[in-house]
């Protein structure tokens, strides 16, 4: 069986190592993703099954990258699920608005981000999928 | 070509002025970023990836974490409390069961208890509240309690309980059976910059602006803080928070 493929969008390498690494090690692929133009035509291309998006990216940010993947029919139903460094309530609001799936709060570290990808669409290669 | 003129100084900007919000949102962002990729590795390593660590290494790279956790502390401290002191701290309200928050807030402070001898009980219900707040608030607020009692205690722990306060809001409530404050004390502890031994020979840390946050974003939220103390015995925060906090003018506004 495949393995689901995960999405990720952050532009600090360290960052992008520490999740790609946590995630891989659980088995799931992982796609890569520098900034928002990159993530979309990956998004396009590719359909993950999830996208972990952070959103201070450059170029296009993160909020304006998830309205344009779910204004897109092609990768509308891919669930987003946004990191920011700026932890402020407002945020919730504005990942709502953007149409994100989810929303995580920077400090988050690897085991969080492999909960969150397991609770949305399940271990990496089972059929079990746990967002629908 | 520019230069700068002879009767302004650039360091004049003033302290209140839009470019110095810009270079705070930016400092927070330059400071914690590399310090989360610290602690992403070191969580790697803990999880076992690539490989199980020696017990050793283990408890080292444990220890490491907690300093790692203790500076991210001072700097959101340093950071919010820079905010507080220019009015740009806003309050978020919304309707929230604060359970959960306070469950991840216990989770994220109890790697700073390097001391395995030390007690963490963790005593919240399945629900707090509802209540109308701002649930991030709230967690900043027991971040620093709770951080703050875990330094300051040597032997035996510290308990978080929570539940409604009697009034229709709800109490949450940090104690610890630490070194206590003197009665001296205690009408210090939430200025800013008050040390209990200043100097560089003092014997724990800490930037003497966490409670000043504390009691700064208590206010925010419309709540009380409390405090009971007996040296040597230890100490005991009681935070009250009402049924409704106030929303910020912008929100008000918005809704």
């Amino acid at each position: 069986m495949k393995p689901k493929v995960i999405l990720l969008v952050e532009d600090n390498t360290d960052t992008r190592e520490i999740y790609r690494t946590i995630l891989a090690q659980a088995g799931y692929e992982v796609l890569e993703a520098r900034d928002g133009d990159e993530g979309l035509a990956l998004a396009c291309e590719r359909k993950p099954d999830l996208v972990l998006m952070n959103i201070s990216i450059p170029d296009v940010d993160g909020w304006t990258a998830t309205t344009l993947l779910k204004q897109d029919p092609r990768t509308e139903s891919i669930p987003v699920v946004a990191v920011t460094a700026f932890s402020r309530a407002a945020n919730v609001e504005k990942a709502r608005s953007a149409g994100c799936d989810g929303y995580l709060d920077k400090p988050v570290g690897p085991q969080r981000i492999l909960e969150e990808v397991r609770s949305r669409v399940g271990p990496a290669s089972g059929a079990s999928d746990a967002a629908s | 070509m520019s230069q700068a003129s002879p009767g302004s100084s650039p360091l004049s900007v003033p302290y209140g002025s839009d470019a110095a919000a810009d270079f705070l949102a930016l400092m927070s962002h330059e400071l914690k970023t590399p310090l989360n990729v610290v602690l992403g590795y070191l969580d790697l390593l803990l999880s076992g990836i690539p490989d199980p660590l020696p017990t050793v290494a283990r408890s080292q790279v444990e220890r490491a974490r907690a300093s790692a956790l203790h500076l991210l502390d001072v700097i959101d401290s340093l950071l919010t409390f820079v905010r507080l002191q220019r009015g740009d701290e806003r309050v978020h309200v919304q309707r929230a069961d604060l359970a959960p928050v306070l469950r991840e807030t216990a989770a994220a402070v109890r790697p700073l208890m390097t001391d395995t001898r030390l007690d963490f009980d963790v005593r919240v219900p399945n629900e707090v509240g509802p209540i109308e707040t701002d649930p991030a608030k709230v967690s900043q607020i027991v971040i620093r309690l709770l951080s703050n009692a875990i330094k300051f205690t040597e032997d035996g722990g510290v308990i978080l309980e929570a539940g409604p306060d009697g009034e229709g809001g709800i109490h949450i409530t940090v104690s610890d059976t630490g070194s206590g404050i003197e009665e001296a004390d205690r009408e210090h502890v939430f200025e800013p910059f008050w040390q209990r031994e200043p100097g560089l020979t003092r014997r724990t840390g800490g930037s003497g602006l966490g409670l000043t946050v504390v009691a700064e974003l208590t206010r925010l939220l419309g709540g009380k803080l409390e405090l009971e103390s007996e040296p040597s015995r230890g100490t005991t925060f009681r935070l009250r928070l009402p049924a409704r906090a106030e929303r910020s003018p912008e929100q008000e506004a918005k809704s």
